[in-house]
């Protein structure tokens, strides 16, 4: 098992991490546009018995990897 | 005649602010249109793996019309496997937007839903529904509140990045529902005036390691396929995202072209009105002075 995924990671977090440090490393003329598509501004909300449920969990586990870097 | 004018005015200023809306659509919709040229491979690439893998039959060039939006099934080797389909436990996502005043894109998407989950008798434990814009939970929230997974809000008013993709396959990853197929419905564009409702499947892990034809692949090992399984969904979540905003846009543009054109034939027959009832009223009070002045006589 990688290293990664011992940690708790998925593929989706450490590929959305090598991305993010890849735009990071880009030139300046180029940055600026791509860090604009470092952020999600879509909301997510689970659902539970026919209802929306409190929607904390997924952001957080997502975007805590995601802004360590 | 005062309410004719204030009409006449109120459809001349709609009409300028739906030309300034115009505008605006037409450069979101090249936008739309060239992101998703960079967006393409995302869907091909998991498509050819799984005809090459034979998880889904081959796409045949059949000129019959009716296999074109055929939902695209998991290959079935043996009789036995007809039982088992039915109780294979499916996600349907609805990809759609929040913003409407775009034709029949989202409706086409819900219609289909509700059909494909009536014919497969869906109930809440084994299919469930993700609602991917708001319009789509609008549309489905009521017939199938107690399939829905998640819903996601906040598409369509920016352009979409793989960071909402990424977001919303780790949120579905998240909840617990272990599925084996899945399905995204969402508008395939194809050109400025032509779109149509497509339908893509993605498959757990434990699907694709039973592929009929996996054993082409070699030195495949099991972290390979979770990273792949896990990656796929929110490659083809993107790519239907890309795909659902060129469509919308170009959709709206038509739609908004068709307003402006009623809103123009519709100031046209008004200026007509009040141009024919000022004419008549100041021919009716000409007749009365004329008459008038010769009673007097």
């Amino acid at each position: 098992m990688s290293a990664w995924r011992q940690a708790g990671l998925t593929y989706i977090n450490y590929s959305n991490i090598a991305a993010k440090v890849l735009r990071r490393s880009l030139k300046q003329e180029f940055r600026a546009e791509a860090l604009k598509r470092d952020e999600s501004h879509v909301r997510v909300t689970p659902w539970a018995n026919g209802r929306p449920a409190r929607k904390l969990f997924f952001e957080t586990t997502f975007n805590t990897y995601l802004k360590r870097f | 005649m005062t309410l004719c004018v204030k009409i006449v005015i109120n459809r001349i200023s709609f009409q300028h602010f739906h030309k300034v809306l115009i505008k605006t659509n037409t450069q979101w919709f090249t936008k739309a249109e060239r992101e998703l040229q960079a967006a393409r491979p995302f869907g091909y690439g998991p498509r050819k793996f799984y005809e090459s893998s034979r998880l889904i039959k081959a796409a045949v060039d059949s000129k019959d019309k009716k296999d074109a939006a055929a939902v695209p099934e998991p290959v079935q080797e043996k009789p036995e496997d007809q039982e088992a389909q039915k109780k294979l436990k499916r996600i349907y996502i609805a990809m759609t937007s929040d913003r409407g005043l775009c034709g029949g894109v989202h409706s086409g998407v819900a219609r289909r839903i509700r059909r494909e989950m009536t014919a497969r008798n869906a109930e809440g434990t084994t299919h469930k529904l993700v609602c991917v814009g708001d319009k789509a939970r609008a549309l489905l929230r009521r017939a199938y509140s107690t399939s829905m997974l998640v819903t996601v809000k906040d598409i369509g008013r920016i352009a979409p990045v793989f960071a909402d993709a990424s977001l919303m396959a780790t949120a579905i990853a998240e909840s617990g529902f272990t599925y084996d197929v899945g399905e995204i419905y969402y508008n395939k564009y194809f050109t400025a005036v032509k779109y149509e409702m497509s339908i893509v499947p993605f498959f757990s892990k434990i699907r694709i390691e039973s592929a009929p034809n996996m054993t082409a692949f070699d030195d495949v090992d099991d972290d390979q396929l979770e990273c792949y399984a896990e990656w796929t969904l929110a490659a083809l979540l993107y790519y239907a995202l890309k795909q659902g905003a060129a469509s919308e846009q170009s959709a709206r543009m038509a739609a908004m072209d068709n307003a402006t054109k009623n809103a123009s034939e519709m100031i046209r027959k008004l200026t007509l009105l009040f141009n024919r009832t000022r004419q008549a009223v100041i021919t009716r009070e000409l007749i009365e002075i004329i008459s008038g002045a010769a009673a007097l006589k």
